[in-house]
């Protein structure tokens, strides 16, 4: 558009538009009115069957080891016994295909240029080692994975440092405490609000690096998941449940969410969990809250 | 990602609260609470082994289809297939549920598995498995069947599945591009209407380059193209059939018509038309051909672009002195301004999921794409350059296309235009690869009709 603008900033549409004219009357002549485009664009059908979920195939044929008792997701209904129908269902014979025909070769002019990453993406950076449990007096709370105007990137922002203030993280403690409050009271006999602290800041440095939450998603900072597990004394995730499993069905954003806070805690590469054991008994069960709301850079 | 699913989950908010609360109160003893609000995003790594061929004719149809399908998943940036070479154990075949512990150690959090095969009658049909390998269970599976030649369509339907569902977005692989090829030197430029798969394959020019065509757009239903052209002295808005190659004059006005865009329903189409360097926004009904003009103001209206459900209309105009972007109602109604951050703003267009306005944006000599709500908040600029322009939406509203061009140089060489695309979060901004030059290119509605 901006060719436009400036058409009509140097002096009239009648003069561009008489110029542009004089250009393609002198570049094309008028055969160019009458010879109609070369155009072959042939849509060709598919056929589109959906594997029934019932159809879920038997387990191999030899069975691999399960060192521990196999998780359960809760919510959902118990696996259906296997059925012996390894074979996806036929669809229909297509009707189509005798149509169909293969697409003509592309006109000479086209030069297939090798594909190459002008802009490469970006790399995100290697998860740092797990942090070792480290009894510490005063626990820092967890820097950021990543910065806010990282996951939604602005210019404006990047050009402008002062701007970044106003973005920058809430204190992570105060709006946490809210939430967490009231299970401080019910595991007091056992633990000091300060190793509570400890192990959550342990079990996020760890669990938050396996947490890929879908950013892009719209309304994206409403999207929290509730996740329950459980946890073996050797720090091994040994069930995981969705708490508002219902919603998945019902809501695919919402279930794409889930997945991802549900892969976060079953991650083998972010466990076993750095847990001190004399404290088992409080960290055996563990609810999160995956929140991704202040990752957004949502003015 | 359906709209009348937001509802829902608000309603299902208080249920989900409620089931919360109960499963809070049911252990005698409490469990530790633990909020994560920062997590670690990156590519969803996962594994595409190879297709299992049902015999040997498939054989290529089994390397290529998971190659096109791993291919797709990757230029989105939300995926990074794991290296083939890296695989424990091959899939042992469609039937069978895999071995996870093959694949934990890879930390591939999904699998496809897939196979193909060739049916009696020639057809070939593909079939898969997706696999959520850390809570060891199916997510979902498909069985296609086509002809020969048409594997990659069936390759980028398979990723789609894919993509819609581990992001809940829906997938825009099985689109295309309409844009302008661009050859020859900056002052003989040919410029041809083109059209190619989202990937770049099947490429095809549709005009031979002796008309002058701009701005190509895409119908949301039908395989129809809206364009500007040169017509004896005029720029005019064309009608193009991609089936049948015809292309028609939209009206009859008596000055240029420019800026062409369908509305949501593909039964009108917006367009500025000027006169005397007044530019005001009309609409005319492809079925009655009646043309209703939406603005009148003395300045430059232009850049229609309807929201998904064809109650609004963003545009840009100079009339309070600069290049700003304003929303008004279909009818022409509540005129009002959006764009008020230091600059100037051209080309804007609603997302078809509704919920931002791509722009461009000249701001400090330089060019910019961003994207802001419909309300004028939440502005973010994307990617910036010596000029890039003409930003364009996938049809699930995620990723955009604009057309990047440097500065060409003493000789006029160089600052051929190219096409990019980048995800709507500002990052993985990549080429798509044209066999020449490429400017003003326009995605196609999400599923190419049947």
């Amino acid at each position: 558009m901006e060719w436009l603008w400036a058409q009509f900033r140097l002096g009239g549409l009648a003069s561009a538009a008489g110029h542009l004219a004089l250009i393609v009357f002198a570049q094309f002549g008028l055969s160019f009115l009458f010879s109609p485009p070369e155009v072959t664009a042939r849509i060709i059908p598919v056929e589109v069957v959906t594997i029934d979920d019932v159809t879920r195939p038997p387990e191999a044929a030899t069975p691999e080891p399960k060192p521990e008792p196999q998780r359960t997701a809760a919510p959902q209904p118990p696996p259906s016994p296997p059925q012996p129908v390894p074979e996806p269902p036929r669809p229909p014979e297509p009707q189509q295909l005798a149509k169909a025909e293969p697409a003509p070769p592309p006109p000479p002019l086209v030069k297939p240029a090798p594909p190459k990453e002008k802009t490469p993406e970006p790399k995100p950076e290697p998860a740092p080692p797990i942090a070792k449990a480290q009894p510490r007096a005063k626990p820092k709370p967890p820097a950021p994975l990543r910065s806010f105007d990282n996951v939604l990137k602005d210019l404006a922002a990047e050009q402008m440092p002062f701007k970044t203030t106003e973005r920058a993280p809430r204190p992570e403690t105060t709006p946490k405490q809210g939430k967490e409050a009231p299970q401080q009271s019910q595991v007091a006999e056992r633990a000091t609000i300060a190793e509570l602290d400890r192990l959550r800041h342990i079990i996020r440095e760890q669990i938050g690096r396996c947490w890929n939450p879908p950013v892009g998603a719209r309304e994206a900072e409403n999207l929290v998941v509730t996740v329950f597990i459980r946890v073996d004394p050797k720090g091994m995730v040994r069930e995981a449940t969705i708490v508002d499993a219902p919603m998945m069905g019902l809501d695919r954003n919402f279930q794409a969410a889930a997945e991802a806070a549900r892969r976060a805690v079953l991650n083998v590469n972010c466990q076993p969990l750095q847990l001190p054991a004399d404290k088992y008994e409080i960290w055996k069960e563990i609810r999160f809250n995956f929140d991704p709301s202040q990752m957004l850079n949502l003015s | 990602m359906t709209l009348s699913a937001f509802p829902i989950r608000r309603a299902l908010t208080g249920l989900a609260g409620a089931v919360l609360l109960i499963l809070a109160v049911a252990p005698a003893q409490a469990e530790l609470t633990v909020d994560i609000t920062q997590g670690n995003i990156e590519p969803l790594p996962i594994a595409v082994p190879d297709f299992l061929p049902s015999d040997e004719t498939a054989r290529r149809f089994s390397i290529d289809i998971a190659q096109v399908v791993a291919s797709d998943l990757e230029r989105s940036g939300l995926f990074r297939p794991i290296d083939k070479r890296a695989f424990i154990a091959q899939p042992q075949g469609l039937g069978v549920t895999p071995r996870f512990a093959n694949w934990k150690p890879l930390n591939a959090q999904a699998l496809v598995v897939g196979e193909v095969g060739i049916e009696p009658n020639g057809a070939l049909r593909a079939s898969f498995r997706l696999w959520d390998v850390f809570a060891e269970d199916q997510m979902t599976g498909l069985s296609l069947t086509t002809t020969q030649s048409n594997w990659r369509r069936v390759a980028h339907i398979i990723a789609d599945t894919i993509y819609e569902r581990i992001t809940g977005e829906k997938g825009y692989f099985d689109t295309r591009i309409v844009y302008i090829a661009e050859s020859g030197p900056v002052d003989a430029r040919v410029k041809r209407l083109s059209i190619m798969d989202q990937d770049g394959a099947n490429h095809r020019f549709l005009t031979d380059g002796r008309t002058l065509v701009l701005t190509p757009r895409f119908s949301p239903t039908q395989q129809e193209i809206t364009y500007l052209a040169y017509f004896n002295d005029q720029p005019r808005v064309y009608l193009f059939n991609i089936d049948t190659g015809e292309q028609e004059l939209l009206g009859d006005f008596p000055g240029m018509t420019f800026a062409p865009r369908f509305s949501p329903d593909g039964n009108s189409v917006i367009m500025s038309f000027a006169e005397d360097g007044d530019s005001d926004i009309y609409v005319m009904d492809l079925r009655t051909r009646r043309v209703r003009q939406l603005t009148d103001n003395p300045a430059i209206d232009t850049a229609p672009s309807y929201s998904p459900e064809g109650r609004q209309i963003v545009f840009e105009s100079d009339r309070g002195g600069s290049q700003q972007l304003y929303v008004m109602n279909a009818d022409g109604s509540g005129q009002h301004r959006i764009s008020f951050k230091e600059g100037r703003y051209a080309t804007p267009v609603w997302s078809p999921r509704g919920d931002l306005i791509a722009f461009t944006k000249i701001f400090r000599g330089t060019f910019h794409i961003g994207v802001m709500r419909p309300d004028g908040s939440g502005e973010r600029l994307l990617t910036r350059g010596f000029l890039v322009e003409g930003p364009t939406w996938a049809p699930n509203g995620r990723v955009l296309m604009f057309f990047r061009q440097e500065r060409s140089d003493a000789r006029g060489r160089g600052g051929d235009p190219r096409l990019f695309s980048i995800d709507l979060t500002g990052f993985n901004e990549r080429e798509v690869v044209t066999p020449v030059g490429g400017s003003d290119p326009a995605w196609s509605p999400g599923a190419v009709p049947q």
